[in-house]
């Protein structure tokens, strides 16, 4: 089979969000299905192999359905010491399960694609947060 | 870091023709139709609905992009699943030349990689709903090959 020629993924730690999260939000239950909250971020910082620097902002928004499921969407800004801007994007899943408790996410990124962080818009990466904790731990899919 | 990955499935899909709309000089969108194709993997099988959605990436002057794609998977047992799927593919210029030709080329000499998501009915499927996946690709001159794996 010509599957058996193609690559497995592996994770790779790549950066890591100290978070500081504002009062949560709850905007209500939606004509569309599900009630929506919101989390704001107003701080943190960040550390990792694309480099360090702090967290301008952003938001995690959930919509919890009736089927019990929570889906997440997360935006962050961070910026870096030398100045430069990474948008975030995350989206992903509550997660309950044995094994973790806590947001689990597919992670994009956007960057100035002339810097020396351009392979963060070119690789998909997943993040996960532990309930009660305001540590996202963002991994490279190789 | 808990985050582990685990087979889930693997689909092949048949492509239709490439249409390119050029939105801007640095803006190209590509559609390709899905003609059809099969699913499988553990107690998870059945087929690609033809006609049910297509593959829209994102081409990048230098060949690399992103893609998003929609279509349904229909089991062998009657269910419809909605299946949503961005990611990324970059290669070295010569690896795009190939692959944008139309040939076989080795699936290690390019990085795609992509998330899918997928919406199944409450019951024997429903665990689809609330699980992140993470996929690899493989272009085929005619279809291509997405194996994915559930992050546990």
């Amino acid at each position: 089979m010509v599957t058996e020629t193609m690559p497995t993924p592996a994770l790779e730690d790549a950066l890591v969000l100290y978070l500081e999260f504002g009062p949560p939000l709850t905007l209500g239950r939606l004509a569309t299905g599900g009630v929506r909250s919101l989390m704001t971020v107003v701080g943190g910082s960040v550390d990792g192999s694309a480099g360090s620097g702090i967290i301008a902002g952003g938001r995690e928004t959930r919509l919890t359905r009736a089927d019990g499921v929570t889906v997440i969407d997360a935006i962050y800004l961070l910026v870096m010491l030398d100045g430069a801007a990474v948008r975030l994007f995350g989206t992903g899943y509550l997660t309950e399960t044995p094994e973790f408790a806590g947001t689990r996410m597919s992670i994009s990124f956007e960057v100035d694609e002339s810097s020396p962080r351009a392979w963060l818009a070119t690789q998909c990466f997943l993040g996960e947060r532990a309930t009660g904790t305001a540590v996202l731990n963002v991994a490279k899919v190789l | 870091m808990a985050m582990q990955l685990e087979f889930a499935l693997e689909v092949r899909v048949a492509l239709g023709q490439r249409m390119h709309i050029r939105v801007a000089d640095d803006y190209l969108r590509g559609a390709v139709l899905i003609e059809g194709g099969s699913f499988s993997g553990p107690g998870l099988q059945g087929r690609v609905v033809p006609g049910s959605g297509g593959d829209f990436p994102l081409v990048r002057a230098d060949g690399g992009g992103r893609f998003d794609s929609q279509y349904l998977l229909e089991t062998d047992d009657g269910a419809m699943i909605l299946q949503r799927s961005s990611g990324v593919r970059h290669a070295p210029a010569e690896v795009v030349q190939a692959l944008l030709a139309g040939e076989q080329v080795d699936p290690q000499s390019y990085y795609m990689r992509m998330t899918p998501r997928f919406e199944a009915p409450a019951g024997r499927y429903g665990w689809l709903n609330r699980t992140l996946f993470v996929g690899a690709g493989q272009r085929e001159p005619t279809g291509s090959v997405f194996r994915y794996w559930k992050v546990v």
